[in-house]
C-alpha cells in the first residue's frame, strides 16, 4: 500500500490500530469457535459421555433424516420475507427522508420494535395471535372471518404469522440503513431528472432505486442470512418442536433440539455446518447477480 | 468495488456464516463420563448414617443447584442449609437457583468445564436423560440403606433405569378440580355435583359451551403419561417392545380428538402451558382448572373475586385410577467431587423434617413416608387452598411419575408428541396414529437397545 505522504501514512496506521480489538474479538468469538466446531460434525460429542469419531455418518444421517428436510424446507421458505422486508423497509425510508412534519417521530417510531427483545416482542404476538385476541378482534368487527381462527394452531398459518413478526422486527432496522442510503445519493441527480419531467415514482424507480443498490444488496444478504437462520421468533412462539407438528420447525431450532434436547452436539454441528454452505451459496449467487447499481455504475 | 475486495467481502461473509452455526465447545470429553463405580468415592457407605460427618472431609463446598425457588423459599432454603452445615461441620453449602428451561444447559456446560454442582434438582424426564449418559450417581450402590428407606417406593423407583436409581425423590404437586362456582350455576349445572370421571367432565363442559360461551377446561397434554395412566403398558417388562396401539389407548386418543373436533375444548389447548390455563380460569374466560393445585395461589393473588368464587374437587380418574405425580428429585452429578456428601446434603433436603416444613409453605406433597403421614395433611380450613392440600394429599395414595425405565427416553416417546398434534389436527387418524407412533417409538427403542 503506497501512501502520498506522512501523515497519511500514521492516519492508515491508527485506523488499523483502531481495528485490533475488533479483529481480536472476531478471531477469539468467531474463527476460533469455527475451527474447534469443524470437527464436531464427524464426532458423536455429547458434552457428558466418551466422545467418539464417527466420519460421515451424522451427514448420512441428515441427508435420510425427514424432521431436517423439513426443517430445511421450512428455513428456505422463511426466504420469502426477504423481499417483503426490504420493500416494506425502502418504502418507509422514502417516506422518512421527506421534509414532513413530524418526521423524526415517525423515524423513531419505526425503530421501536427494533429496541424491542425479539422474546418480548414474540410473547406480545402470541397474545395478538390468540383465538380471543386483537387480531381476531378487528378481522372479525371487519366481517373479513366470521369466527376466530386460531393462527397459532393452524399449521398453514402458523409459519406466515412468525413471518410477520420478523417482518415487523426488521423493517426499523433495515429502513434506517436506506435512510443512511437515501441522504447520501446527491440530490442534484434527483433534481436534473424532475427538470426533464421525470414525475415523482419514475425518479424513485430509475434515479432513486438503482443508486440504492448496493444499500439493498447489503440488506438483503443480511436479511436472507437472518431469515434461513431464524430462532428466537420460532422458540419462543412455537417451542424447540415447532409446534404444531413440526410446521415451524427451522434448522436453527432443530439443531437446538438436537443439541440440547438431545445432546447430540456432533449432529447438531453437521447440521450447522449444511446449513452454512447452502447460506455461502446463495451469498455467492447474490454478489454475482445483484452487483449492479450504485454511484460507480454511473460514472 | 475491485474483484479483490469482493473476493474478501465473500470470504468474511462466509466465515462469519460458518461460526453462527458452528457450535462450540471441546471435541473429546470424558469428564463426567465414568461411571459411579469407577469414581474415586463412589464406594458404598457402610454406615447407615444419613450425615457425611463419620468420615468428615476438611472445607468441603458443595454447590446446590435447584429450579426457580428463588426468591419464594429463600428462607426455607437458606433456612436448611444453615441447620445442614451445622450438623456437618466443614461443609459449606453454594445454593444457586436457576429458571426451569436454563436448567439443563448449564448443567451441561457446567459439566463440560469440569466444574460440575454436586447437588442438583431435576424432574425425573432430565433426570432420565442425564442418567442414560452416565452422568449421575447410582444411589443403589452409593446411597446407605437408611437414606434409600425413607421415600415411598414407586417414588423412589421413578428413576431407576435397569437396576440403578439415579435420584432421591423430592416434592411433587397433583392435580385437582378447580371451579368456578358462578359459571357452573349460569350454565344450570349443580355446584355441589363436580364430575368423577372424565366423562363426567366432557359432558359438563358441553352443557358449559352450550350455555355460557365458556370452555369447560382446558386439556393439559402429556400423550406418553396419559396413555399410562388410560392402562396403556406403553413398554413391555423386558424393556424391548413398545406397547402403545391397544383398545385402551384407541378409546382414550379418539376421545380426546372428539373434545378437539366438537370445540369443547379451546384448540390453543393444543400448544398451551400450564399458565395458558391459569390465565384463562383467573380471567373468567374458562370454567374449571384440572392442573396442579399451586397454581391457586395464583389465582387467590391476580384475581381475588374468582378465587373466592372457586370451589375444588378431587380430579375425576382416569381407567387406572393412578394419578401423575410431576415429581422433582434431587440427584448428584458423577463429576461430583464429593459424592458421600453431596449424597448426604440430597438426603437432608428431601427427608421427612425437610420436606413437611417446605409443604407447610407451598402446596406440594412430600415424597416421604413420614412426612406424608403428618396430620398437617388431613385438616382442612374453609378455603379452597386448605381444602386442596387435604384433597391432593387423599390422591397422593395412587400417585406414580411415568417413566419407560430405558435410556434416551425423551426421544423414544417423541413420535408419541409429534403425531399427536398431527392427529389432533386432523392429519392422521387415531388408528394410525397409535400404529404409526408405535412403530416409530419401537425403531427407536430398537436402536437404543443395540447402541447398549
Amino acid at each position: 500500500m503506497v501512501f502520498s505522504n506522512k501523515l497519511l501514512r500514521r492516519e492508515a496506521a491508527f485506523a488499523y490500530m483502531m481495528l485490533i480489538p475488533g479483529i481480536v474479538l472476531l478471531l477469539v468469538f468467531t474463527f476460533y469457535p469455527v475451527i474447534r466446531g469443524l470437527p464436531l460434525a464427524f464426532t458423536d460429542y455429547s458434552v457428558i459421555d466418551t466422545t467418539h469419531w464417527v466420519g460421515w455418518k451424522n451427514f448420512k444421517r441428515a441427508f435420510s433424516d425427514p424432521t431436517f428436510g423439513l426443517a430445511l424446507k421450512h428455513s428456505l421458505l422463511y426466504v420469502v420475507v426477504v423481499p417483503v422486508l426490504q420493500i416494506i423497509s425502502i418504502l418507509m425510508a422514502i417516506l422518512v427522508n421527506n421534509k414532513l412534519r413530524f418526521v423524526s417521530f415517525f423515524r423513531i417510531a419505526y425503530f421501536v420494535p427494533v429496541v424491542t427483545s425479539m422474546v418480548a416482542a414474540a410473547i406480545a404476538w402470541k397474545w395478538v395471535y390468540e383465538e380471543q385476541g386483537i387480531l381476531n378482534y378487528f378481522l372479525m368487527k371487519l366481517h373479513i372471518i366470521s369466527e376466530p381462527v386460531v393462527f397459532m394452531v393452524e399449521t398453514k398459518l402458523a409459519l406466515v404469522g412468525v413471518m410477520i413478526v420478523t417482518v415487523w422486527k426488521g423493517m426499523g432496522y433495515y429502513m434506517m440503513i436506506y435512510l443512511a442510503g437515501l441522504q447520501s445519493i446527491p440530490s442534484e441527480m434527483q433534481e436534473a431528472a424532475r427538470i426533464d419531467g421525470a414525475n415523482r415514482w419514475r425518479v424513485i424507480w430509475h434515479i432513486t432505486i438503482p443508486l440504492l443498490m448496493p444499500f439493498v444488496l447489503l440488506c438483503s444478504l443480511m436479511s436472507v442470512m437472518g431469515a434461513i437462520q431464524v430462532f428466537d421468533e420460532v422458540f419462543v412462539m412455537h417451542g424447540q418442536l415447532g409446534d404444531p407438528a413440526y410446521s415451524t420447525i427451522t434448522t436453527s431450532v432443530y439443531s437446538y433440539k438436537v443439541a440440547f434436547a438431545d445432546f447430540e452436539f456432533g449432529y447438531a454441528a453437521t447440521i450447522g455446518l449444511l446449513v452454512s454452505f447452502i447460506i455461502m451459496a446463495i451469498s455467492i449467487l447474490m454478489f454475482r447477480y445483484t452487483r449492479k447499481g450504485g454511484l460507480t455504475y454511473y460514472e | 468495488m475491485t474483484r479483490k475486495i469482493r473476493v474478501s467481502a465473500l470470504l468474511t461473509v462466509c466465515a462469519l456464516a460458518v461460526s453462527l452455526f458452528s457450535a462450540c465447545g471441546k471435541s473429546n470429553n470424558d469428564g463426567g463420563a465414568s461411571s459411579a463405580s469407577t469414581s474415586p468415592s463412589a464406594s458404598p457407605s457402610t454406615s447407615a448414617s444419613a450425615s457425611p460427618s463419620d468420615a468428615p472431609k476438611k472445607d468441603v463446598t458443595l454447590q446446590f443447584w435447584t429450579i426457580s425457588l428463588s426468591p419464594n423459599f429463600d428462607d426455607y432454603i437458606n433456612g436448611r442449609i444453615k441447620k445442614f452445615e451445622e450438623a456437618n461441620p466443614g461443609v459449606t453449602v453454594k445454593w444457586t437457583d436457576l429458571p426451569y428451561d436454563a436448567m439443563e444447559s448449564k448443567l451441561l456446560a457446567s459439566i463440560a468445564g469440569g466444574n460440575a454442582p454436586d447437588v442438583v434438582n431435576l424432574n425425573t424426564g432430565m433426570t432420565m436423560t442425564l442418567a442414560g449418559k452416565n452422568a449421575l450417581v447410582d444411589m443403589n450402590k452409593e446411597a446407605t440403606d437408611e437414606q434409600r428407606s425413607i421415600y415411598f417406593e414407586n417414588l423412589y423407583n421413578s428413576a431407576k433405569l435397569g437396576d440403578s436409581v439415579y435420584a432421591f425423590p423430592w416434592y411433587y404437586g397433583l392435580s385437582a378440580f378447580i371451579y368456578n362456582k358462578d359459571l357452573y350455576e349460569k350454565a344450570g349445572l349443580d355446584p355441589n355435583s363436580p364430575p368423577k370421571t372424565m366423562e363426567e367432565l366432557k359432558q359438563q363442559a358441553v352443557t358449559i359451551k352450550e350455555k355460557t360461551g365458556k370452555y369447560g377446561f382446558v386439556p393439559s397434554y402429556n400423550p406418553p403419561a396419559d396413555l399410562y395412566f388410560s392402562g396403556v403398558p406403553m413398554i413391555s417388562d423386558d424393556k424391548k417392545k413398545m406397547i402403545i396401539n391397544t383398545p385402551e389407548a384407541l378409546e382414550w386418543v379418539k376421545w380426546n380428538k372428539a373434545l378437539f373436533d366438537e370445540k369443547v375444548v379451546p384448540k390453543e389447548a393444543l400448544s398451551a402451558d400450564a399458565n395458558y390455563a391459569t390465565d384463562k380460569y383467573q380471567g373468567g374466560q374458562i370454567a374449571t382448572l384440572t392442573t396442579g393445585a399451586q397454581f391457586l395461589s395464583r389465582v387467590k393473588t391476580n384475581a381475588k373475586k374468582v378465587y373466592d368464587n372457586t370451589l375444588v374437587a378431587p380430579m375425576p380418574t382416569m381407567k387406572s385410577g393412578k394419578y401423575h405425580a410431576g415429581l422433582m428429585n434431587l440427584v448428584v452429578p458423577t463429576a461430583s467431587k464429593n459424592h458421600t456428601e453431596a449424597i448426604a446434603l440430597a438426603n437432608f433436603m428431601t427427608n421427612d423434617e425437610s420436606q413437611l416444613e417446605f409443604c407447610k409453605i407451598v402446596n406440594i406433597l412430600p415424597s416421604t413416608k413420614k412426612a406424608a403421614a403428618d396430620p398437617f395433611f388431613t385438616q382442612a380450613g374453609d378455603d379452597p387452598e386448605s381444602k386442596v392440600k387435604v384433597i391432593v394429599a387423599q390422591e397422593a395414595a395412587q400417585a406414580q411419575d411415568f417413566t419407560l425405565g430405558v435410556k434416551d427416553e425423551g426421544k423414544i416417546l417423541e413420535p408419541l408428541w409429534k403425531n399427536w398434534q398431527k392427529m389432533l389436527l386432523g392429519q392422521m387418524t387415531p388408528e394410525d396414529y397409535l400404529s404409526q407412533s408405535e412403530a416409530q417409538a419401537q425403531k427407536l427403542l430398537d436402536e437404543v437397545n443395540a447402541a447398549g
